[in-house]
């Protein structure tokens, strides 16, 4: 028995000695390990590769949606400008692209000045998507641009050579302003209107001459200053100008200190551009502003009231965009009454015929690409004057209603006729005989040989050549803080 | 013993080619840094100091479908400071955090989009540099700046 048990067991033992086999099991064993290992790494490289790819995907995608947001800031600040569009106003939902991906914006007004905006970048798989969020703020601020101090004087030269002559028999009673030499013959005078004294003032950039008659102010009724920069000159020799018995210059204060005050600028092309002058909107008949579609004085010569025979008109210009109006003009054939408000452009020259005899109501300037000229007996009477002939009965208003006539190539007026208008004049100004013009007269040259009758206004229409104007400029930022990612893509 | 060395080499090469793979990635990786940082700091200039001291490059920058003859350049944008020289270099080497070489290159040209105003369009392309050698695109981004946003 116990000779059995032995002999098993050096059988059990020459078993496990033997290590014939164990390679195979070893192999197998590595084999696995290396596979399992190749696995793991092919795996890890493979969710790597992914996870780079992702991250580059989400990068731009986020730049993408960026974009958006700057693109609908560009349109935003264009579309609203001005700040006015309505609460709860949108900006449409607009794809774009970039370089490979593509992206949608949209906006919409949240407060007034406030737009919230969207924006969305989409990577090509369309696997990553970025949904950015931005608010846009406006602020605004007003510049206000007072009247031009030419309007303060009735009568208001800006050219600084030659001499502004006035030869008439009728006084001149207003402020006057030459910046060149004032020459005053005959029995031309600037007086105080009535019973006034200390009112006018007169100022001369260059020297004064005048014959023996004329005369500034009287003794009893002086003027409140006489500046005459280039010293006086009467019947031909220098005098003093303080020296009244002297100069008949008859003044409260002396001056020869140059003054700075110059002619406001019309610029007829930014008025032009302004509105579509070739297509205006009439409700009656119909009237041309423009005969085609270029600042060319294409209408010659327009007869605006053709002798009081016009037929009737109401014409409306608006902007290029049809959203703003600029100015309205019409004409009753019945009443005979010319309703005016903003500005009007007419391209060519302004003529007021024989029989023109009309009154105007309302506020506005008339712009004329040419001469203004009048040589019958044509009336032009603000409120609440009425015209009589060749004449107004009563005294206009220029606070209920005023015209500015803006001659662009001069203004020439002769024969009886009165204007109760504004007037403007790039070139020479002339009226000669019973031709007046009532309101204030700027220009650059001027001669007078009729009876001046000028008068200053305190406020002169919109869009007169130096008119009180303000202007609200409205500036969109984007409000800070307010950029933030909405967590809706993957 | 054959099926053993075929099952090693085969390990082998994932191992080796897990190795390119995993470096490529890293590069990348890095080059999406690179292009992010570079367009990152546009986004703190005024716009108008988003501009390009020198449009020119070599035939890589040029050839880049975001390269155009009209890019916009520039040389100051007073009051404000001027821009770091590596905002306004058409195309730079730098080296990134791994201590490898990228090429950044930067494209901007004015864009308008329908209804709105001009804008300024980024394009910054980094490509991997080997022995001083331009070679493929690793990463690019492209993004738009408008003036409100300053």
């Amino acid at each position: 028995m116990k000779n059995r048990l032995t002999s098993i067991r050096s059988r059990i033992d020459l078993r496990l000695r033997d290590e014939r086999g164990i390679a195979l099991v070893l192999a197998l064993v590595v084999m696995g390990t290396l596979s399992i290992t190749a696995v793991s790494v092919a795996m890890f490289t493979t969710s790597n590769e992914t996870s780079s790819a992702r991250d580059r995907d989400v990068a731009r995608a986020l730049n993408t949606a960026e974009a958006g947001l700057n693109n609908a800031l560009a349109v935003l600040t264009q579309q609203d400008s001005t700040g006015t569009q309505p609460i709860g106003a949108t900006l449409a939902s607009t794809t774009f692209t970039l370089d490979g991906y593509s992206g949608t914006y949209s906006a919409t007004k949240t407060s007034g000045l406030e737009w919230t905006i969207t924006a969305t970048g989409v990577s090509p798989n369309g696997r990553v998507t970025r949904n950015l969020e931005l608010k846009l703020d406006g602020t605004q601020s007003t510049q206000s641009t007072q009247q031009s101090p030419v309007y303060g004087y009735g009568f208001y030269v800006n050219s600084t050579t030659g001499c502004t002559t006035i030869a008439g028999n009728s006084p001149v009673q207003v402020s006057v302003f030459v910046r060149n030499d004032l020459c005053l013959t005959g029995n031309a005078a600037i007086t105080q209107p009535g019973a006034t004294s200390n009112t006018l003032t007169v100022y001369v950039g260059g020297k004064y001459t005048a014959t023996a008659n004329p005369s500034v102010g009287s003794p009893t009724q002086k003027v409140q200053s006489f500046t005459a920069a280039g010293g006086c000159v009467r019947q031909n020799a220098n005098v003093i100008c303080s020296t009244s018995s002297q100069s008949k210059a008859y003044a409260n204060a002396y001056s020869s200190t140059p003054s700075a005050v110059t002619k406001p600028t019309a610029d007829a092309a930014a008025v032009y551009a302004s509105g579509n002058w070739h297509s205006p909107i009439c409700t009656v008949g119909s009237f041309v502003f423009d005969g085609d579609t270029t600042l060319n004085a294409s209408l010659g010569s327009v007869d605006l009231l053709q002798s009081n025979g016009r037929p009737s008109f109401d014409c409306t210009v608006w902007n290029s965009s049809g959203t703003t109006q600029i100015g309205r003009l019409a004409w009753n054939l019945t009443t005979k009454v010319l309703t005016i408000s903003g500005t009007i452009l007419i391209d060519g020259g302004l003529s007021f015929s024989g029989q023109s005899s009309a009154r105007y109501t309302g506020f506005g300037s008339i712009y004329a690409n040419g001469l203004v000229t009048t040589a019958g007996q044509a009336a032009i009477c603000g409120p609440p004057a009425l015209p009589n002939g060749s004449s107004c009965t009563g005294n206009w208003d220029p606070a209920q209603g005023a015209l500015a006539i803006v001659g662009l190539n001069g203004w020439s007026m002769s024969g009886q006729s009165e204007f109760n208008v504004i007037a403007y004049v790039n070139g020479a100004f002339s009226a000669t005989g019973g031709a007046v013009v009532t309101g204030p007269v700027i220009t650059d040259t001027a001669t007078l040989s009729g009876n001046g009758k000028f008068a200053s206004v305190t406020t002169v229409p919109p869009g007169t050549p130096g008119a009180a104007s303000s202007v609200t400029t409205t500036t969109w930022k984007v409000l800070p803080g307010s950029w933030r990612q909405l967590l809706t893509g993957l | 013993m054959a099926i053993l060395a075929i099952a090693i080499s085969a390990q082998l090469s994932v191992f080796s080619s897990s190795y390119v793979s995993i470096g490529r990635a890293s590069m990348k990786g890095t080059a999406v840094t690179l292009a992010d940082k570079q367009m990152e700091y546009y986004r703190t200039l005024p716009y108008s100091c988003i501009y390009l001291a020198s449009a020119s490059g070599d035939s890589a920058y040029s050839g880049d479908s975001a390269y155009s003859a009209s890019q916009l350049t520039g040389s100051s944008c007073s009051p404000y400071a001027s821009p770091a020289a590596s905002a306004t270099t058409a195309s730079q080497t730098v080296s990134g955090p791994d201590n490898r070489s990228y090429r950044v290159d930067t494209y901007i040209v004015s864009t308008t989009p329908t209804g709105g105003r001009a804008l300024k369009t980024v394009t910054v392309v980094v490509r991997r540099v080997t022995n001083g050698v331009v070679g493929s695109v690793l990463a690019r981004e492209a993004s738009t700046y408008d003036q409100a946003q300053q």
